[in-house]
């Protein structure tokens, strides 16, 4: 009897142990799992599928199986269009499990089966990436059971969705002859789609005989570049594993699209940028410059320390120079304050550059104190500080011409090349506002010996290039004196550009007599520069005497830039004006 | 006795316990708990349930091949479902190999994703080698498939595997995880996408995750773009999403109120406009012309040039008419080089009959873009006849000859020398700057030939300096400087020299370039050192400052410093403390 009941004790006490540590054991995996409490999944499934919940709490919990699985489709099966479109919909705002999307992916295939336009009504609530999910799943299940349909739909969704239901139809469809394919494209006006599927065939096709033709395949197509820029991405992939980075200059014959080109340069140097810049630097000058800058800008971008360590360990070169000073600008763009600390670290030759460009960058946010923080610079070897104060007035003249033209009134020695080179980035903007004082102030300012333009002329050229063209004509009428023939001529040849012959004839009047005939070439040269000969040789038709016309005509015959740039009908106008 | 009880008792608990867990292992196996300790194998388990299904509906399939034949989309996947119910991961990774090797029906697509979707859960490294082995076409649905598996229960792994793929697998499958992993934030993506050296892809996916939020507002959206710290492609990418999305949900009636918030967004950027521009009058170029052309000018200006782009793809004919009429050469003289590439570009092969088109003041300029196009593809002998039908017909040709052999020099450089030697007449100029440009890409591929040619050349043509220089300009420093003791004496100062000195300090071989004053004359010495500086000074200075002390006489050592006083003039490339020691090497008089 003991033993009975020692043997019955042990078994129920074994069964018990057996079955608790299973439950504590299997428990706690599925939390881990899934991330979050049975208890919650179950109680969120069961708000959702009411009378299913059952087995789509096994779904979400660690019992999921194929079984379960099943027996949901067959609960499913057996709703109608509403209740499925409900579930679909109530799944929406669920958390997003393996099994969930399952679950939506077969809600979805019944639903279709019945109505699918009320499939693409029910994903409605589900936010994006996982709504284009279903919707394909929407289109390759409609057009297997009703292509026409299918595509009709299709054609009428909104761009973004248009494209996804298009690729899982023909993706559904891959094994339609060309000719069928081409009706389909034809009917549904789906060419553009068509063609691009054709397109990635072929493209694939070509590869296995040679990326080079890939890509050829690709940049003679019609479609644009930016649809097939996975395609590309492959093609180039392939063809770096056999050429390396040799295929850098292999694409760029190819005529890619220049933005494309970027985008493929960018991901082959990735593979080694270091090795890029050493690759590049044995190439011709131009092309050089031209892929060592790409590749800095690009590294910059990603970590300028390291590209500007690459380039300090190049060979003394051109190249290293060029380089160093692509990073300085990119550099300085992309973090000007961190420029302004490590000054010292970059290298002398392009110190000025750095801090230019940071300069420029800065001047908006703060323009007072970092022209004190300029001042304080100027120890520094090759740290061109006038040429950084006017980077900052050109960027803070710009919104505020006015408080920029006082801080230099203010704070700079009258007289100097310093003032006068701040004033010149500042007069063309305070011009725009105050023409007549921006003159006196250029008249009154420009510094004996400085090098440069004449600060007279910056505003000219200022007002000309907003087609002020009154005010420029009332300033030239006041402030005659010190103009030089070249400069009235500027201003002549963008009146008769502007459609005011009259006016640049009249500006002849300013001119001492022995000068027009230059003063007439001079604006046609200006003219010819903008491909106007026709306007040149209106402009001598409208000279008032025919002797001006014959000196003018004489002169400009011997100009090459005439002679080489007119038409022989233009040119014989102008010889006829020539006085025997 | 009560011990011997005792023992009784004690033995049949433990047998009993024995016999109990015995019991309840084979009624209730543990399969379960073995097969989920890793989270990547939960939901593809055999369970004992599947013994009570409802086998008599949906019998157990028995092959692949099977289910692939199956119409009905629901009934194939409670059929696959239940054919790789109780499978591991060899069994169903068979399953995958099976149908690399049927041949492709409707439906073989449907199932090799589920068979990939159950594979990626239970081995998604294996999953993701797999992938590879299908037709390329199928790689990328198959990837996601994979990644969308596999972001779902272990994102971290996921990006760390796809971190490491060839483009543009990489970036694809990447994104897919950005998209639909739940258990990393944000802070925590961005700490691990640095350490996989993956932030270009996460910055670019956190880019389109804001433009989603904001695409509908076009002012918001476009500003995003703009000031996205991105690459150009994927800018323009954005910027033409959040247009077409605009275009498509105001259409294009009113296109000038589109263009003049395009304007005030775009008028400051470096051409950013272009695609948007594009994209705004695609649907309706001529309207978009119409209006455009009604708006002001400095909008016009911006714009014009893509509109008519986009017209000329669509109605090249009438295009063309809109650009010819003289009122808008007048207004829009400045964008005509830029219509003139579009359309000149596209009829280039047939240019002699459509010069006529062309408005009189660009009729020259049209023949040199046709000429300098059809140079990159045509044989020369088409081109040089095409430009004597030109001159036949009174146009001038010698800027496009020019462009011909500009563009010839770089395919076949010694044909075009040839060819531009004999006719020099055809050039602007008296041709020599064509011969030159001609002889310097000679230079490149066969520097004797190019040094023997130009030899033979007059004396006063001095095309020997310009092949020694162009191979100094291209880093051919010892090809070069051979070449240099075969220079013809020139009546005086040889300025080859200036060249030579300025190319070897730029690289940093200053002695090389001070030793090149051995071959001067001693009148001509100091003019050498004086043209010396400027390069010295501005990319060499710290070596400038210790030579200068040691140049062998004083009066160089004067001549250089004045040269580098003049400098300095022109720009502050000394510091006071440096100007100093300049001017203390100079004599009191000079000072």
């Amino acid at each position: 009897m003991t033993s009975i009941v020692g043997l019955f004790g042990g078994i129920v006490i074994g069964i018990s142990v057996y079955t608790l540590a299973l439950r504590i054991f299997v428990a706690s995996d599925a939390d881990q799992s899934k991330g979050g409490s049975k208890s919650q999944i179950e109680n969120t499934s069961a708000a959702i599928f009411g009378e299913h919940q059952t087995d789509v709490n096994k779904l979400f919990s660690v019992e999921f199986s194929y079984v379960d699985v099943n027996k949901v489709i067959e609960t499913f099966r057996s709703l109608g269009p509403q209740e499925l479109r409900e579930l679909i919909e109530e799944s929406s705002s669920q958390p997003w499990t393996s099994g969930l999307y399952t679950v939506q992916q077969i809600l979805i295939e019944c639903l279709v089966q019945t109505n699918p336009e009320e499939a693409i009504a029910s994903i409605s609530q589900i936010s994006g990436y996982r709504r284009f999910a279903l919707l394909r799943v929407i289109f390759k299940n409609w057009s297997k059971a009703n292509l026409e349909q299918a595509l009709t739909t299709a054609a009428d969704l909104s761009q973004s969705d248009r494209r996804i239901a298009i690729d899982a139809v023909i993706g559904t469809r891959r094994s339609l002859s060309t000719q069928a394919m081409s009706q389909l494209a034809n009917r549904f006006n789906l060419r553009s789609e068509i063609t691009a599927l054709e397109q990635e065939i072929m493209a694939y096709e070509t590869l296995d005989e040679g990326p080079l033709g890939a890509i050829e395949l690709l940049v003679r197509d019609e479609i644009d570049d930016e649809q097939q820029i996975e395609l590309y991405r492959h093609v180039v992939e392939t063809w770096f594993q056999s050429d390396g980075l040799n295929i850098v200059l292999m694409l760029e014959n190819t005529g890619l699209d220049s933005a494309v080109f970027s985008e493929l340069f960018d991901q082959v140097t990735q593979h080694d940028r270091r090795a890029a810049l050493a690759f590049f630097s044995d190439f011709d000058e131009w092309r050089r410059d031209r892929f060592g800058t790409q590749l800095i800008n690009n590294w910059v971008r990603d970590n300028e320390v390291d590209a500007f360590q690459a380039i300090l360990d190049l060979p003394r070169s051109s190249f290293r120079r060029s380089m160093l000073r692509t990073l300085a600008y990119a550099w300085g763009r992309k973090d000007p304050n961190a420029i302004l600390d490590r000054i010292l670290e970059i290298p002398r030759t392009v110190r000025d550059d750095a801090l230019s460009t940071a300069a420029l960058e800065l001047a908006n946010d703060r323009p007072k104190e970092l022209l004190d923080q300029l001042s304080t610079l100027r120890t520094i070897p090759g740290a061109n500080v006038d040429r950084a104060m006017q980077s900052a007035m050109r960027t803070w003249s710009a919104e505020a011409p006015k408080l920029a033209l006082e801080w230099i009134q203010n704070n700079t020695e009258e007289g100097t090349n310093s003032r006068t080179g701040l004033l010149r980035e500042v007069l063309p903007n305070y011009a725009l506002i105050e023409p007549e004082e921006a003159m006196t102030i250029a008249g009154r300012e420009t510094s004996a010996d400085y090098f440069g333009s004449r600060l007279q002329e910056t505003v000219i050229n200022s007002l000309l290039y907003a087609d002020r063209f009154d005010t420029v004509l009332e300033l030239l009428e006041t402030e005659r004196v010190g103009f030089s023939i070249y400069e009235y001529a500027n201003v002549g040849s963008e009146l008769v550009k502007n459609d005011r012959l009259d006016d640049a004839i009249a500006l002849s009047d300013s001119i001492n007599e022995n000068e027009r005939t230059n003063y007439f070439s001079w604006v046609a040269t200006g003219l010819m520069i903008w491909d106007r000969a026709s306007a040149v040789v209106e402009m001598i038709a409208s000279l008032p005497t025919s002797e001006l016309q014959s000196d003018v005509a004489e002169q400009l015959l011997n100009e090459r830039m005439i002679t080489e740039g007119m038409t022989n009908e233009q040119l014989d106008s102008l010889r006829a004006f020539v006085s025997e | 006795m009560k011990h011997n009880r005792l023992v009784l008792t004690l033995v049949s608990l433990t047998a009993g316990v024995g016999l109990g867990f015995l019991g309840s292992l084979l009624l209730f196996p543990s399969n379960q708990m073995e097969t989920n300790t890793s989270p990547q194998i939960s939901g593809s388990v055999p369970f004992s349930e599947y013994a009570n299904s409802d086998n008599s509906k949906h019998p157990v399939p028995h092959s692949l091949a099977t289910v692939i034949e199956i119409e009905s989309p629901t009934e194939r996947r409670i059929a696959l479902y239940q054919l790789v119910s109780k499978k591991n991961a060899e069994q169903i990774t068979e399953f995958i190999n099976q149908t690399f090797d049927i041949e492709s029906i409707q439906s073989l697509y449907s199932v090799q994703r589920l068979l990939f979707s159950e594979l990626a859960r239970i081995a998604p490294t294996k999953t993701l080698e797999l992938v590879w082995k299908t037709e390329r076409i199928r790689w990328g649905p198959l990837l996601d498939v994979v990644a969308v598996q596999w972001s779902l229960f272990a994102p971290t792994d996921a990006l760390r595997a796809f971190s490491v793929l060839d483009e543009p697998w990489k970036s694809r499958a990447l994104t897919t995880v950005f998209q639909q992993q739940d258990a990393l934030d944000v802070a925590e993506l961005k700490d691990l996408t640095q350490s996989l050296n993956i932030t270009d892809t996460f910055v670019k996916w956190t880019y389109e995750k804001q433009l989603a939020a904001v695409i509908d507002e076009p002012r918001k959206a476009f500003s995003l773009a703009i000031e996205a710290d991105t690459s150009n492609f994927h800018r323009r990418h954005m910027l033409k999403q959040i247009t077409r999305r605009w275009v498509e949900r105001e259409g294009t009636d009113d296109i000038s109120t589109m263009f003049s918030l395009v304007y005030d967004l775009f008028a400051d950027t470096r051409f950013l406009w272009s695609s948007v521009v594009g994209e705004i009058a695609k649907p309706n170029p001529e309207l978009a012309w119409k209006q455009l052309s009604s708006m002001p000018l400095e909008i016009r200006k911006l714009f014009v040039d893509d509109v008519f782009d986009e017209w000329f793809e669509r109605d090249p004919d009438a295009a063309i008419e809109a650009i010819r009429t003289q009122e808008y050469v007048d207004a829009m003289a400045s964008e005509m080089y830029s219509h003139l590439l579009t359309w000149v570009r596209a009829v280039s092969d047939r240019i002699l009959e459509y010069i006529e088109l062309v408005p009189e003041d660009y009729k020259l300029t049209a023949i040199e873009i046709a000429v300098e196009h059809l140079a990159e593809n045509s044989p020369p002998n088409e081109i040089i006849d095409l430009l004597t039908q030109l001159r036949l017909r009174g146009f001038n040709t010698q800027e496009a000859t020019y462009s011909f052999v500009r563009v010839w020099s770089t395919k076949d450089p010694l044909a075009a020398v040839e060819w531009t030697s004999k006719n020099m007449d055809q050039g602007p100029g008296d041709g020599q700057w064509m011969l030159t440009t001609a002889l310097e890409k000679l230079a490149l591929s066969d520097p004797e030939r190019a040094m023997e040619f130009a030899l033979k050349q007059p004396e006063e043509s001095r095309l020997e300096d310009a092949v020694i220089i162009e191979l100094m300009q291209q880093g051919e420093f010892d090809k070069a400087l051979s070449f240099l003791p075969r220079i013809r004496e020139t009546t005086g100062y040889p300025y080859i020299y200036e060249g030579v000195s300025y190319h070897l300090i730029v690289a940093g071989r200053i002695e090389e370039a001070l030793t090149l004053a051995d071959r001067l004359e001693e009148t001509e010495k100091h003019l050498f050192y004086s043209k010396l500086v400027y390069p010295w000074l501005r990319f060499e200075l710290d070596s400038l400052l210790e030579f200068l002390p040691k140049l062998p006489t004083e009066e160089l050592r004067r001549t250089v410093a004045i040269a580098v006083l003049g400098e300095q003039e022109r720009y502050p490339y000394l510091t006071a403390n440096e100007l100093e020691y300049v001017r203390s090497l100079l004599p009191d008089e000079t000072n």
